[in-house]
């Protein structure tokens, strides 16, 4: 699906009789606009949103599409774009203008956002091949009922901001969609993307890229890896957090089955001992000390959520992936909570088994993902 | 030091996305019916455990909405990043 020029259309007036959609579908009455609802046209909001839906699933839409939409905190107190400053009135004749509507309070009687819906009809249906929505709060399952039954066509991306009245999220939004705007984003354009929405949720930022033209995205065993994961203008890629995921598992193999066969060493509490011990003779620790409570305890840290943690995230899961299933055989096997089960499990030569099969899980997951990231990043290199 | 002994319901088991640990990489909440012995910190009422794999360190495949009876070893905090058994209590 290739990206269609953003074009502009003078804001109507508010109140301003509906025109009804041009594009098919549904026509729904007359109503006045809300009064902060901007420049956007039906048509092509609904094809966006049907379109996102088609292509995604409506599951996928709700994590974008949040129930109330935000508006550039605007001095002029109605529609105005974000692309000169937040405080200009917009006439339509800017480029880069993004298009928001503002939730009005939930209107009684209606859906959430039916009188944004209802609004829409009243923005004359001249072709808009793309807008873009800046939304935050919660899912608004009702906008897209309306709207999934106006087309099916078009494209478009929905991010989702922080709550209020902009906020940092806001700000990439607007920087977004001013890029577009202005033509086909260059590599270094997607690259500083790339640095841009780097603490955004994985499903946002691929709806960014792809609202940038930056569509390409493989599946890797649930994680899309699109150019989100590659190197940015100035922050790094994913590739050496992967490289040393790879490492890690590889180390930890190798230290489980170094327990092996040892003298004393009969369980599952014996293994771990004996990984511990090895990995403290090298110096080298697992958690991030916090610091040592008043109790004697030492606190582990929780780290920055990084670009690359759904990467991570997933490769934790295939490897509790194999302790699962194997746990679930020896219970088929044994019996559940029976001695012979206990004992099964809590057998050393088992735990080391176990553990070395769930570490080489994750190797080749992770592999997957850099000869995925080779492919995706040339676009953006 | 007092252990503590608690049997609790787990409510969920997520990856750990801060990545406190890597040879532990999941958060375990509980929630806590009874404290048979010892505190919790807190009003006691969840506890959640840092572990290196549900299912393995619970010895159930499928932890989530199962009753346990854990015994802390260590200190207890928040997440519990300590030594614990966990036993099933009642049935599957």
């Amino acid at each position: 699906m290739h990206a269609a020029d953003v074009r502009l259309h003078p804001a109507p007036g508010e109140g301003a009789e509906p025109a009804g959609l041009r594009t098919g579908g549904r026509r729904s009455p007359g109503v006045a606009a809300p009064a902060a609802l901007g420049r956007l046209d039906a048509g092509g909001a609904a094809r966006l949103l049907g379109f996102l839906q088609g292509a995604g699933g409506n599951a996928a839409v709700q994590r974008l599409v949040a129930s109330a939409t935000v508006q550039r905190d605007c001095g002029c107190g109605g529609t105005c774009g974000c692309g000169a400053g937040g405080g200009a009135v917009h006439d339509g004749e800017e480029p880069g203008d993004v298009v928001v509507a503002r939730q009005t309070p939930p209107v009684v009687g209606k859906a959430p956002l039916q009188a944004v819906i209802d609004a829409l009809d009243s923005v004359a249906p001249t072709a808009l091949d793309d807008a873009f929505f800046v939304l935050n709060g919660r899912a608004m399952p009702e906008l897209l009922t309306v709207l999934s039954g106006l087309q099916t066509a078009g494209r478009f991306s929905v991010v989702k901001a922080n709550a209020g009245r902009g906020g940092p999220r806001m700000d990439v939004a607007c920087k977004v969609v001013e890029l577009r705007a202005a033509g086909t984003p260059s590599h270094d354009d997607l690259r500083r993307v790339v640095d841009m929405v780097e603490t955004f949720p994985p499903d946002q930022r691929t709806a960014i890229f792809r609202f940038l033209g930056a569509n390409l995205v493989v599946d890797v065993r649930g994680v899309d890896v699109d150019v989100s994961y590659c190197k940015g203008a100035t922050g790094a890629g994913c590739e050496k957090a992967i490289r040393e995921a790879i490492a890690w598992a590889r180390k930890m193999a190798a230290e489980y089955a170094a327990c092996r066969g040892r003298k004393g060493i009969r369980t599952g509490d014996d293994v771990e001992n004996c990984v511990d011990a090895s990995l403290g003779k090298q110096g080298i620790t697992t958690s991030q000390a916090g610091g040592t409570s008043s109790t004697g305890a030492v606190t582990v840290a929780a780290q920055p959520m990084t670009k690359c943690e759904p990467i991570m995230t997933r490769g934790t899961e295939i490897h509790e992936g194999v302790h699962q299933a194997h746990t679930l055989a020896l219970r088929k096997k044994f019996g559940a909570g029976t001695p012979q089960f206990q004992a099964a499990w809590n057998n050393a030569a088992d735990w080391i088994s176990d553990e070395i099969n769930a570490y080489g899980a994750e190797i080749p997951f992770y592999q997957e993902v850099l000869k995925a990231m080779k492919t995706v990043c040339k676009t953006v290199s | 030091m007092a252990a503590v002994t608690l049997t609790g319901t787990v409510r969920a088991a997520v990856v750990d996305g801060r990545q406190r640990d890597r040879r532990r990489r999941w958060l375990v909440t509980v929630d806590v019916e009874r404290v048979e012995e010892g505190e919790l910190a807190g009003d006691g009422t969840t506890l959640t455990l840092l572990v290196h794999s549900p299912s393995r360190d619970f010895a159930d495949p499928d932890v989530v909405g199962h009753a346990f009876r854990l015994t802390l070893l260590d200190p207890v905090e928040d997440p519990y990043a300590g030594r614990f058994t966990a036993v099933a209590a009642g049935g599957d």
